[in-house]
């Protein structure tokens, strides 16, 4: 079985309620039971509860990589609280857990759990041979008509706002917009949608009007654009159903189309063998689509690119949903799907072993890190002219040093002395990065490798970037979370 | 140059999205632009295209130009997007770093809500801290800076966590954060970062501190202050700051003129107690100093202090002596020391002081000088007489309680409770009983309600009795067994249930007839009485207690409720759960447990009874 520490218990659970509720419980001596079977694959016990039965609980290890969880408690919570205790009690004192049989009811399970999982594979062996999905042609032929007449609402809406002038807009206009957005909902374009929500945002700011016109111009642009190109696409698609879906750029993905497994692995975009070190991770609330979002920044160990996760929980469902965390061991997965994307493409798995981390791998990644300012800032450039690229493309540079000019422009230099402008306001860090420079060791401001992400500024005209992290030849050095 | 140009585009453009695509036709500025863009066009075909779209902005009809001005925002924003600078000019200077040896390996779900709680306000953060510190989650590089602008936190015991917490947590690693987050004239939380560095840097420090004890504002002041006790070096700015205008940097100083012992010192805690400004401020300093030197002093000044006392006329004089006499006693005593005050429910807190009891003759020959002269108690000392006669009873020594027991009781109430001390001290149980009782005789006057109140009082000294436990009772040795009745007959229900031992048919009907109408489970008064009852073997009190459960609806249950009931026979556990099923009972499940613990004690602790019992079915309870 894998080793059980804290680290390994904090992942397993969905959220930080329940992180706190299963240490309050070791903590109160509530597991007056705890055994562990002699192989090791069944950690189970008793907890006390608020009513009279304790509740039975059990991690079941058959399977290494997918401990099974089963508790008496009536929580729908998976891992709930009673079995994130019972490993919390023996990541902190395996000696406690006395060496007994596996309990009758639990074999049971186990035997019912193998024979599904036997009917499944041997449905499965069937089934490869199955033809990809069906495309309902009739269907799709709807749902592009649909789609196209609600781009042409967002077309007459975008092109209303530029010709009334954005310091014209009042209450109302907000209010007529908002309804837009809302009407938006029934024409099968969500990525559409959360955009104009954005501008709605933008224009709603209560404070400085003046700040925000600036993102706002820019945000039609790209509502514009996003138009424009979809228009192309869809009628293109309208009149031959049968070409497969766009995946040259991220447009499926910009009108709203959630990309499935199956999807991307029919169109062949997995990669086999890949190791993947998180370098940096933030969650954050986006108002305009409703939902929370955690983020990852990984470095796949073999060729350097830059990936990111991106698991999205909706404000409404956000409890019964876990929740991602820094990560602090390397990925190893068989197969990782790529969605369509540019630099930094989103990538998901759905099955993966775990390593630790050792210094050699920070090596590594050192090593992967582009050397030559020109070149990364070439290819950004590059990228974000395009008005629906991503904007904040990251990036893992060396430098030779992180210094300052003029007193309050921090920099990254390169080994030919070129900079990159630092900036601090690019994503919400627990501490401005200045700050945390300032405490490190004066050998880890040097020649060193660090995770940025750029953004060209438009008020100052610069092209600043944000560190995220910094690797070392020792560790790894999160500004981020 | 070229770039300066589009910027300058850009900025028309931006105009025109504000004000509205309507008016852009025929627009001046644009207008302008567009030679020197044509220009450019001929050497970078990029500048054409953006020359080509201006033109049509500049040319489009009212319907197309929202869709005109679109493209030319799009084609110019493309360009700019790769237009961005990237090379500032200026000095290269290096970065300082404190190389604090922190990792950044805590993950986000647990590192959050540690940030969280730190920077904003709401319920339950003290113990969320508490546990988080207890985790470990602020050994991390990205909370170090955060947990030290939290000192500037408003609630106290918080911001104390997080002042223990970097001093035994991060240590020297946050001296630097600490130093550069500092504001002399800061607030409390400034105060806490002096001390915190002081407590770190230990004596380089030094000039900071001094610094902010000379300039600083009132909060950095004294908590700069309260670290210069040390060092003889720092006599002159200490006596200085004992002359400032704050009272509260005054009493700062003369604390730490106390801890620093030297002779200057000390001759300044006598000026500032001999002053009417300082006097209040200068005791507790003055008994923390543990001088035998100056509490001679002191007891010299008390006597001429008495004797301008006795010699002045009505006035300001008179007033002004007794003060003095007052603050002078007060020294007398142990650090801590709060005399009681007979309007309010405090106790006493009467410490012990070593130099006192060393100079304990003089002591006495003073007291025995203010307590013997009769002219002296009168109602306008009675803080002094009662201050010297606490001291006295507090030193405990064999003269001293035979100068108690001699006090004219007849001159002020407050000298039953000391001569009832010291003859407690002094004569047999027997002795004591017969020289006390009768004033019970008289249940309502003064001095009757008086010894009532300082035996209510000694029994809970004696005990350590706190209002929770209900249960406990006086001493039986040590009191004459005759006592009981006396209470009984004045009426003193507290004491009755205190000291009841054993079976008594007279204690029984008074503690039953006690048991008002209006008795509640929840009434401390009405717990002690029905445990008295329980243990002094009325047959009637399970009923009782029974009777109380049904009548009322509980809401919760505490440990003396429970008692209460588990203290019934078993025979009771039926009628428990007969109540349990009631519909209106709150909680029947706590009922139903005691019932359960109850019926499961075994053999050998229901024999013991009593305590073990208790404490055996609260363990099965929990």
């Amino acid at each position: 079985m894998n080793t059980i520490t804290e680290a390994y218990v904090d992942s397993l659970a969905p959220n930080a309620g329940a992180i706190k509720n299963g240490r309050d419980l070791v903590r109160k001596n509530s597991f007056p039971v705890r055994c562990i079977t002699e192989d090791r694959t069944l950690l189970f016990g008793e907890c006390k509860g608020s009513g009279k039965e304790p509740y039975r609980c059990s991690v079941d290890f058959i399977q290494e990589n997918s401990p099974v969880f089963r508790c008496t408690c009536p929580s729908r919570q998976f891992p709930c609280k009673h079995t994130l205790g019972l490993l919390y009690a023996y990541a902190s004192s395996s000696s406690s857990f006395e060496i007994k049989d596996i309990p009758a009811e639990i074999a049971d399970k186990r035997n019912k759990a193998e024979k599904r999982e036997e009917k499944k594979q041997a449905a499965d062996k069937e089934g490869t041979a199955k033809a990809p999905r069906k495309v309902n042609k009739s269907a799709l032929v709807k749902k592009i008509a649909a789609q196209l007449e609600g781009l042409a609402i967002l077309d007459k809406l975008v092109l209303q706002i530029v010709h009334h002038g954005l310091g014209s807009i009042d209450k109302k206009m907000i209010q007529l917009i908002e309804e837009q957005a809302k009407q938006l909902g029934n024409y099968y374009i969500p990525g559409a949608q959360a955009a104009l929500r954005e501008l709605l945002l933008l224009l709603r700011e209560d404070g400085d009007r003046e700040a925000s016109y600036g993102d706002a111009i820019e945000q039609l642009i790209y509502l514009q654009a996003l138009v424009k190109k979809s228009r192309a696409y869809l009628e293109q698609r309208a009149e031959q159903p049968d070409l497969p879906m766009e995946t040259g750029s991220t447009l499926e993905e910009l009108l709203g189309h959630a990309w499935q497994l199956t999807e991307l692995r029919e169109l062949g975009r997995s990669k086999t063998n890949t190791e993947l070190l998180q370098l940096a991770f933030l969650s954050y609330a986006d108002h305009a689509s409703n939902e929370f979002v955690d983020h990852g920044w990984w470095i796949d160990l073999e060729d350097g690119t830059i990936r990111v996760t991106r698991h999205m929980r909706p404000f409404r469902a956000a409890k019964q949903m876990k929740e991602e965390d820094s990560f602090f061991s390397i990925v190893q997965t068989e197969e990782l799907l790529i969605y369509p994307g540019e630099r930094n493409a989103r990538v998901r798995w759905e099955h993966a072993r775990y390593r630790p981390i050792d210094e050699a791998d920070y090596h590594k990644v050192k090593q992967l890190a582009e050397v030559s300012y020109p070149d990364v800032i070439k290819k950004v450039k590059n990228q974000i002219k395009n008005p629906l690229s991503d904007k904040m493309p990251a990036a893992l540079v060396a430098y030779q040093s992180i210094e300052r000019v003029n007193d309050d422009t921090y920099i990254l230099r390169d080994a030919q002395n070129k900079q990159i402008p630092l900036a601090s306001n690019l994503l919400e860090a627990p501490q401005q990065p200045p700050v945390i420079l300032g405490l490190l060791q004066p050998e880890e401001l040097r020649n060193q490798a660090a995770l940025i992400v750029f953004r060209h500024e438009l008020e100052s005209g610069r092209l600043v970037a944000q560190i995220m992290s910094i690797v070392t030849d020792r560790r790894l050095i999160r500004l981020l979370y | 140059m070229s770039v300066e140009l589009l910027q300058d585009l850009q900025q028309e453009v931006r105009r025109l999205f504000i004000a509205g695509s309507a008016l852009a036709q025929g627009d001046l500025r644009i207008a302008k632009l567009q030679p020197q863009l044509k220009k450019l066009g001929e050497s970078a075909p990029v500048f054409n295209r953006i020359a080509e779209a201006s033109d049509a902005v500049l040319n489009a009809p009212r319907e197309d130009s929202a869709v005109k001005l679109l493209e030319l925002a799009t084609l110019l924003s493309a360009v700019l997007h790769t237009q961005g600078k990237t090379e500032t000019a200026g000095e290269l200077q290096p970065i300082s770093s404190e190389s604090i040896e922190l990792p950044t390996d805590m993950p986000y779900r647990r590192l959050k809500p540690l940030l969280e709680l730190l920077t904003t306000k709401g319920q339950g953060r003290l113990e969320q801290l508490r546990q988080a510190v207890q985790d470990g989650v602020h050994l991390d590089l990205r909370a170090l800076p955060i947990m030290c602008s939290a000192l500037d936190e408003t609630f106290p015991e918080i911001a104390e966590l997080i002042a223990e917490t970097i001093r035994t947590g991060y240590g020297e690693s946050a001296l630097p954060i600490l130093r550069q987050q500092i504001n002399l004239q800061g607030g409390k939380g400034d105060a806490r970062r002096l001390l915190l560095i002081e407590q770190l840097a230990g004596s380089e420090a030094e000039p900071l501190v001094l610094e902010a004890a000379a300039n600083g504002s009132v909060d950095l002041k004294i908590a700069a202050i309260s670290t210069l006790g040390k060092y003889a070096q720092h006599e002159p700015l200490l006596l200085e700051m004992s002359r400032e205008k704050r009272k509260e940097v005054r009493q700062a100083a003369f604390a730490s003129l106390a801890s620093l012992g030297t002779e200057a010192a000390f001759n300044r805690l006598f000026e500032a107690l001999t002053s009417s400004k300082d006097r209040e401020l200068a005791i507790e300093p003055t008994r923390s100093t543990n001088s035998t030197a100056l509490l001679e002093r002191i007891i010299k000044q008390a006597e001429l202090s008495f004797e301008t006392y006795m010699r002045s006329d009505e006035g300001k004089e008179r007033g002004a002596a007794i003060e003095q006499l007052n603050a002078e006693l007060l020294c007398l005593h142990g650090t801590g020391t709060v005399v009681s005050t007979r309007h309010s429910y405090w106790h006493r807190r009467i410490n012990r002081s070593p130099a006192s009891e060393a100079l304990s003759d003089a002591v006495f020959t003073l007291i025995q000088r203010l307590l013997t002269t009769r002219d002296f108690i009168v109602p306008e000392t009675e803080a002094v007489v009662e201050n010297a006669a606490e001291l006295l009873l507090n030193m405990n020594t064999e003269q001293g309680n035979r100068l108690l027991l001699e006090l004219p009781q007849e001159k002020s109430i407050l000298f039953i409770g000391f001569r009832f001390r010291a003859a407690y001290r002094l004569l047999p149980p027997a002795e004591l009983f017969q020289a006390f009782a009768p004033i019970l005789d008289e249940p309502a006057s003064n001095a009757a309600r008086e010894l009532i109140h300082v035996i209510e009082q000694m029994v809970s000294e004696q005990t350590h009795l706190s209002e929770l436990d209900t249960s406990t009772t006086a001493q039986a040795e040590g009191w004459d067994s005759r006592w009981i009745h006396a209470f009984v007959k004045a009426d003193a229900v507290l004491l009755v249930t205190l000291f009841a031992h054993k079976s008594d048919r007279v204690v029984t009907e008074y503690l039953l007839s006690k048991l008002g109408k209006n008795a509640s489970l929840h009434h401390h008064l009405d717990q002690r009485i029905l445990f008295a009852l329980y243990r002094i073997g009325c047959k009637e009190t399970p009923a009782l207690v029974l009777g109380l459960l049904e009548r009322r609806y509980y809401y919760y249950s505490d440990d003396n409720i429970q008692q209460l009931i588990a203290l019934m026979p078993r025979s009771y556990t039926p009628r428990l759960r007969e109540l349990a099923a009631k519909p209106n009972v709150a909680r029947p499940e706590e009922l139903i447990a005691i019932a359960d613990a109850m019926e499961a004690a075994p053999a050998e602790i229901i024999e013991e009874s009593g305590p073990s019992l208790w404490r055996w079915i609260r363990s099965k309870l929990s």
